[in-house]
């Protein structure tokens, strides 16, 4: 992770540390950071409410909309997609809702029924639902910003890290709604233990999409580092930045923030998701600053980036 | 204060929405909450009368053609019961109990029975069985007056009955189970039976309760 610029420690200890808003939009005006976390603060404070109340099935789609929704904001907010928001947030975030009923609809296909799962175990849907299908729905998740990656028009690593966050959000979103739909057909208050409803829809609305965000992002920003940015900043994380490492890295951070489900507690699988939660985002911060310099230098509005001379993209 | 580089302005991007964001998004979570409560009142399932014990209740449950009967006996215990094995078969047992999976008309189950020694009240069998329970998370007791066990017993001997629901979770989301549990003794041994299905499958008109009731009242008791 070492990288040549860095070498304040308490420059590098402000770059782990995990602030969501500014990491997941990067492109957010300082002083808009406020109103987002506000926002967050109020619609997870809502589902908690509707969950009190004992809406689960309101509450569940409330947390699996809470993020996209901000998300949508957030790219109308900047204007991110500029003069071709059609063709463009169709492979960001309606590439990520397709990708998310698909696999959602997979995953209940392939689900052990829930009298297999009490006869065997969570064991038995460990390997397929707690690892495969995560890992591969990531990949399959990067599709839609992969395309992208072709148009010189989307040639800032921030432009990756914001089609890969917004795709992983409407991504875990479309996946919960569907794969819970058989919960909206069990009535409005269907029943169920207040507490432990909480703290998963806690885990399915912020826990594990901000961890695919912050994965997707993640990865989307080293495909950008490596093919769109200046060649002096391809190397500039060093092998955390090259895609052979970090595509199947944040794979494997997806998976393994999944497979806590299937050994946890509903309380002890939010703790741990927050754990990859906050790997997620350090990592992917290091990659936003990388980032943020490259745009500073390629205006020429601020100091170097990462001590080279500004070249032309590659 | 974030010490990440500064942002450099690029051309369309902005934060125009400033302030507003926050009532923007409270106004559209708010429209979405409201639909999502319409989806969910408009498919809810159809208000069911709760039955009255004792008095009839609509027309009783279609039983599977019973094929073949097998018989299964605790060796600790001593209490037996016989299940239909054209639809039912043994997935566990135990010297004190076994574990049947249901597979009837597209739907499956499992009904769990185990015994327990004089000393365990029906009320703490039913509560082992369904605290032992595995995979099933936000269990807790199903107030629903349409889905309460009416005369609840086992082998024909009057007990105790709870109903529950609760969800088979997975990383991807949740699944609504429903949980019926009945138990009884008779003085040297206390039998329970747990039945679990997801929410679709159970009911009181469902196939997996049908079978289930088979299996419950064939229960007979040791000596």
């Amino acid at each position: 992770m070492s990288s040549p610029g860095y070498g304040e420690p308490t420059r590098m200890a402000e770059l782990l540390r995990p602030r969501l808003i500014s990491t997941l939009f990067p492109r957010l005006p300082l002083d808009s950071h406020r109103s987002y976390r506000l926002a967050l603060g109020l619609g997870s404070a809502a589902v908690v409410v509707l969950a009190a109340l004992r809406l689960f099935p309101v509450a569940l789609m409330a947390a699996a909309l809470l993020l996209p929704l901000l998300v949508a904001l957030y790219l109308v907010d900047v204007n991110v997609y500029g003069d071709e928001p059609v063709w463009a947030l169709s492979l960001t975030m309606v590439w990520g809702a397709v990708a998310g009923v698909g696999f959602g609809l997979l995953a209940l296909a392939v689900a052990p029924s829930a009298a297999s799962v009490v006869v065997n175990g969570t064991s038995h849907y460990l390997v397929v639902q707690g690892l495969i299908l995560p890992f591969c729905g990531f990949f399959v998740l990067l599709l839609g910003p992969l395309v992208l990656l072709r148009y010189q028009h989307f040639n800032a690593v921030l432009d990756g890290v914001t089609f890969g966050a917004s795709t992983g959000a409407a991504f875990s979103g479309a996946q919960a709604i569907t794969y819970s739909a058989h919960l909206i057909g069990a009535g409005l208050r269907p029943g169920g233990a207040v507490l432990p409803w909480i703290w998963r829809l806690l885990s399915l609305g912020l826990g594990m999409p901000i961890v695919t965000m912050g994965a997707a992002a993640a990865a989307c920003a080293a495909l950008w580092l490596r093919y769109r940015a200046p060649a002096r900043d391809a190397h500039a994380l060093g092998a955390l930045g090259h895609p052979a490492v970090a595509l199947p890295l944040a794979g494997v951070l997806v998976a393994g923030a999944a497979v806590g489900e299937t050994f946890l507690s509903a309380g002890g699988w939010l703790v741990w998701l927050v754990v990859f939660d906050l790997v997620a985002i350090s990592l992917l911060r290091q990659t936003i600053h990388v980032g943020l310099l490259e745009e500073e230098a390629a205006t020429g509005a601020g100091g170097p980036s990462l001590g080279s001379v500004p070249e032309a993209p590659s | 204060m974030s010490i990440l580089a500064e942002r450099a302005s690029r051309a369309p991007s902005g934060g125009g929405l400033g302030r507003l964001v926050v009532h923007i998004f409270g106004l559209l979570f708010l429209v979405l909450i409201g639909l999502s409560l319409l989806t969910n009142l408009l498919a809810a399932p159809v208000v069911i009368v709760p039955c009255t014990s004792g008095q009839p209740c609509g027309a009783p449950p279609t039983v599977p053609a019973v094929i073949r009967e097998t018989a299964w006996r605790s060796s600790r215990y001593g209490f037996s019961l016989e299940y239909p094995a054209s639809v039912v078969k043994v997935s566990q047992q135990t010297p004190s109990g076994v574990v049947l999976a249901v597979d009837v008309g597209g739907t499956s189950g499992v009904v769990t029975v185990e015994g327990f020694g004089a000393g365990t009240t029906p009320a703490h069998a039913i509560s082992d069985q369904v605290g032992a329970l595995s995979g099933v998370s936000q269990l807790a007791g199903d107030t629903n007056p349409a889905h309460q066990l009416l005369g609840a017993g086992v082998g024909y001997l009057a007990g105790a009955g709870r109903v529950y629901v609760g969800d088979a979770t997975s990383p991807q989301g949740s699944q609504p189970v429903s949980i019926a549990s009945e138990a009884a003794s008779d003085g040297r041994v206390t039998v329970s039976a747990t039945v679990v299905g997801a929410s679709g499958d159970s009911g009181y008109h469902s196939d997996l309760y049908a079978v289930a009731d088979l299996v419950i009242n064939s229960v007979s008791w040791p000596g």
